[in-house]
């Protein structure tokens, strides 16, 4: 990806000398700091946008800017604002279901069937809060790698966290692991226990490829049914 | 009476909206409990929402019904979410365990939600507290659809 800065480009229809003259009042390279003539207000440096111009040559800029390069009707098509929260639902559980389809050799055809109707249950419109983020493909990502690695006999059940991570959750009677999928192959996971009838946690944060080796003081089989 | 800004007494109860995303379930979709994300602050958010109970007049359970028709009047409650509701003085004190949180709940009625409450000063992003709220102090769940 290229680093660019957007430097607003003025137009100025003036005579010759006029044209002259503003050149003498260039701020930096290529940038021309004011627009009418007589005006005198030439560019001041301000700390957001390095520059500030005065009220007739911001108006210019926005004339300018409306020119320049409107969004096309494709390009707005594809705004996740324009779409309604069915649209932006039913996407989100396409895209995992996609990414599901690319590793299907490795899930059983009953447990992923099984995990698309949890993605669509997740997805109800009928159950969403506005809002909330549908399921973040970085998250669901690490989720299938964990699933992958770990082959778990039991299935998890799934709940969604507000920024649209995936959690997973294994329980044994009152004893609870949930894990957090995060982006970049990263969990985080709690195991909730009582002992005694006292309670106790164990937090982590690991890797994916790391996540059943932590796990391992724990008694991983608890929850994962092996 | 209790006044806006004004902390709940320890004996009094809290109910928290919890949607269908974020309660604990088996693989089978069955209803456990909550998920320690069901407390947690959205970014931006500087105090968790919740209710208060003895806004209300009645049985423990008349409060529920009022306080969740008053919720539902105001903001959307999804079919399968439910509530959770908690001991004002339990919050408190599973916060303070391992001197984690100093939270404060105070009243702070809104134009559609005289029982609104604020649950200052929770930690954003404390997995370990969260998650004893949801086993220790939020221990009471309720189904919305059991409601009328």
């Amino acid at each position: 990806m290229t680093n660019t800065t957007k430097i607003p480009i003025i137009v100025v229809k003036a005579p010759i000398k006029a044209i002259r003259s503003l050149g003498s009042c260039t701020t930096a390279p290529g940038i021309f700091a004011s627009t009418k003539l007589g005006d005198t207000s030439f560019a001041v440096r301000n700390p957001i946008d390095g520059y500030t111009f005065s009220e007739s040559t911001r108006l210019y800029q926005e004339q300018v800017k409306e020119l320049t390069s409107p969004p096309s009707p494709a390009s707005l098509q594809n705004l996740p604002s324009q779409k309604s929260i069915e649209e932006q639902l039913f996407d989100a559980t396409a895209s995992v279901k996609i990414m599901t389809s690319r590793v299907a050799m490795h899930l059983e055809r009953e447990w992923r069937e099984k995990l698309f109707n949890q993605m669509d249950s997740l997805h109800d419109p009928l159950e969403w809060m506005e809002e909330d983020t549908p399921i973040e493909k970085s998250s669901f990502a690490t989720f299938l790698k964990a699933i992958c690695q770990i082959k778990p006999k039991n299935r998890p059940g799934l709940g969604l966290a507000h920024g649209g991570n995936l959690i997973a959750a294994w329980t044994s009677g009152s004893n609870r692991l949930t894990v957090e999928f995060l982006a970049k192959d990263r969990v985080r996971w709690i195991i909730s226990r009582f002992r005694d009838e006292e309670p106790e946690q164990y937090v982590g944060q690991t890797v994916v490829s790391h996540f059943l080796e932590s796990l391992q003081p724990y008694q991983p089989n608890e929850w994962f049914g092996k | 009476m209790i006044k806006k800004g004004q902390s709940l007494p320890d004996d009094d109860h809290v109910l928290r909206h919890v949607p269908w995303q974020r309660l604990l379930r088996d693989g089978n979709d069955k209803v456990l409990g909550f998920l320690p994300q069901a407390f947690q602050l959205r970014d931006g958010e500087e105090s968790l929402s919740a209710n208060w109970l003895e806004n209300c007049d009645g049985t423990h359970s008349n409060k529920i019904q009022q306080t969740v028709s008053e919720l539902r009047a105001a903001i959307k409650v999804g079919p399968k979410s439910a509530f959770g509701v908690a001991q004002v003085g339990k919050v408190k004190e599973v916060c303070k365990s391992n001197n984690r949180a100093h939270i404060r709940i105070v009243l702070a009625p809104t134009k559609s939600i005289a029982s609104h409450v604020e649950i200052k000063e929770l930690p954003r992003d404390d997995i370990q507290l969260l998650t004893m709220l949801a086993t220790e102090a939020f221990i009471e769940l309720v189904h919305n659809k059991s409601i009328l």
